[in-house]
């Protein structure tokens, strides 16, 4: 029985039985796959006192008190499950996954965004960024997508989208800040020429960093220009966006890529940083960013980038933008059950 | 100045020195990135249609575009002549600002109009509207194959492809947008 109320996006509650019965079978079909594949099933927690800084993220928050009403733990709902699942592998668990819900405070109205939303990580160990492509695309084919995916490196996207090879406006060393301020002149200077943005003033907005730069010409000439038919994996984004992906070793390039269906980003996989130093410095630099932005410094767990994280990789999947691009939605309303402005 | 982060649809703006209509706005929040509105902006003086992408946090000047609502005259080629209802204040649009919409003004309608900076710079005019027929051809004997059409002049002087069954006098629906016969309308 189908029973819709009008749709207002920030109202009315709605039901599709239908969309709940397809979601419960596709979220059964991926329990299975990993399941059959030797992945350990866990469940980790939601609440954490220290998540993984990431500055670009607003977290939610919550307070616990005690029987007496005492404040026992300001903590935070975490905006991914990656912060145990790597305690977990590097306890020794070996390659595992999660279905679990994760939150992220300020999210646009944007139809495909929910401050509560369900998301799928697995992690591979004994493999890289490269490994989980073929994982990710048999997980694809058994959920009924099937269709030839188009796989090219991010700077190939740039070549053919926005009309000019990335490659030449890398920084090649995101520490020295020299060099960073004339590779992103050079990226403005390059983006006007070919049009693919227009009046960004990078001197009016303050000086406006690499990764931001990046972005804006990504997502107004690239992203647009992406097949809708057919999934598409970007590989080999730039190591100057600051991740928890490694480096490949002797390239401007991490080893991440993402995945895009019906034009939506549905996941992001690294080939997991390890190195305790790396970990460490954008652990900092993070904290720094969040400090200057907040006014003060987040908590974070010091011993993290201490973690013996053995080599693996890790994608993380949205499951709601996954199972509206399956049904064949452009929105994630009618695939979350009482789904009202969140 | 609003942030980029709170552009609407249909809201106007400037942007390099130009009015613009935000037709489209769409939120884009890359999954390791910052926060962005792509949004589809038309000049509001030249029509040109473009994609521009705005951080959310960026600043962006909202253009002074209003309407207003103008009772058109007459036209002597180069320029439309209208009048506002209250104040009797008669204004000029040139046609160059007009360009197509001109051969669709009915004299006496009032019409919205759209100024920027005290100018005007379109004139908003409804999908569809319906004419009267002027000069209308008979149609040649014979000619009865389905979907025949001939020419007519409706009251403005503009000429309209439509079915041969439609008469001098015959009140027929347009589209201003195509300029297409939509159907013939009985009064």
């Amino acid at each position: 029985m189908l029973f819709r109320a009008t749709h207002f996006y920030y109202s009315c509650a709605m039901i599709d039985l239908e969309c709940l019965r397809r979601r419960a079978s596709i979220v059964n079909a991926i329990r299975r796959f990993f399941d059959s594949r030797g992945y350990l099933s866990v469940e980790t927690p939601i609440l954490a006192r220290t998540p993984i800084p990431e500055s670009h993220i607003q977290l939610l928050r919550t307070r616990i008190r005690d029987h007496q009403g005492k404040a026992v733990a300001d903590l935070a709902l975490l905006p991914s499950p990656e912060y145990y699942l790597k305690r977990l592998l590097a306890a020794g668990s070996g390659s595992l996954y999660e279905i679990t819900r994760s939150f992220r405070n300020g999210e646009p109205p944007s139809g495909i965004h929910s401050a509560e939303f369900t998301m799928l990580e697995y992690y591979t160990v004994d493999a890289d960024g490269d490994d989980s492509i073929p994982i990710t695309l048999e997980l694809l084919k058994t959920l009924g997508i099937d269709r030839e995916p188009l796989v090219l490196t991010m700077d190939e996207a740039w070549r053919r989208w926005a009309g000019f090879a990335l490659e030449d406006v890398v920084p090649p060393d995101s520490g020295n800040q020299a060099t960073v301020r004339a590779v992103t002149a050079a990226l403005t200077r390059r983006a006007r020429e070919s049009g693919t943005i227009g009046a960004v003033h990078p001197e009016e907005t303050g000086g406006e960093d690499w990764p931001d730069l990046f972005y804006r010409i990504f997502v107004n000439a690239v992203e647009p220009e992406l097949p809708r038919d057919r999934p598409v994996i970007i590989t080999r984004y730039p190591d100057a966006i600051p991740t928890l992906a490694r480096r490949i070793p002797g390239t401007v390039w991490a080893d991440r890529w993402e995945l895009y269906l019906g034009g939506m980003e549905i996941a992001n996989c690294y080939g997991e940083e390890t190195h305790r130093e790396r970990l460490r410095s954008f652990f900092t630099a993070e904290r720094d960013r969040i400090a200057k932005h907040d006014g003060a410094a987040p908590e974070i767990d010091r011993s993290f980038p201490d973690l013996h994280l053995p080599r693996c990789s890790g994608v993380a999947l949205g499951v709601d933008r996954l199972v509206a691009a399956i049904i064949g939605d452009a929105t994630i309303d009618r695939v979350i059950s009482f789904f009202e402005f969140r | 100045m609003i942030k980029g982060g709170g552009i609407e649809k249909g809201m106007y703006i400037l942007y390099k020195d130009e009015p613009y209509l935000v037709a489209e706005r769409e939120f884009v929040n890359p999954g390791k990135g910052a926060a962005f509105t792509r949004c589809k902006l038309k000049n509001v003086r030249t029509g040109s249609v473009l994609r521009e992408t705005i951080k959310s946090s960026d600043s962006v000047e909202e253009a002074n575009v209003f309407d207003r609502d103008g009772q058109y005259l007459y036209n002597d080629g180069e320029t439309y002549h209208f009048m506002d209802i209250e104040t009797y204040d008669q204004f000029d649009i040139p046609s160059s600002v007009l360009s197509d919409k001109g051969a669709y003004l009915k004299e006496g309608d009032q019409y919205r109009i759209v100024m920027w900076e005290q100018q005007p710079v379109d004139v908003i005019i409804p999908l569809k509207m319906v004419f009267e027929v002027t000069d209308a051809p008979d149609a040649v004997k014979g000619d009865t194959v389905t979907g025949a059409t001939k020419t007519v002049v409706v009251e403005t002087g503009l000429s309209v492809q439509v079915p041969i069954f439609i008469k001098g006098g015959d009140k027929i629906r347009v589209n201003t947008e195509s300029g297409e016969y939509v159907e013939r309308v009985n009064e």
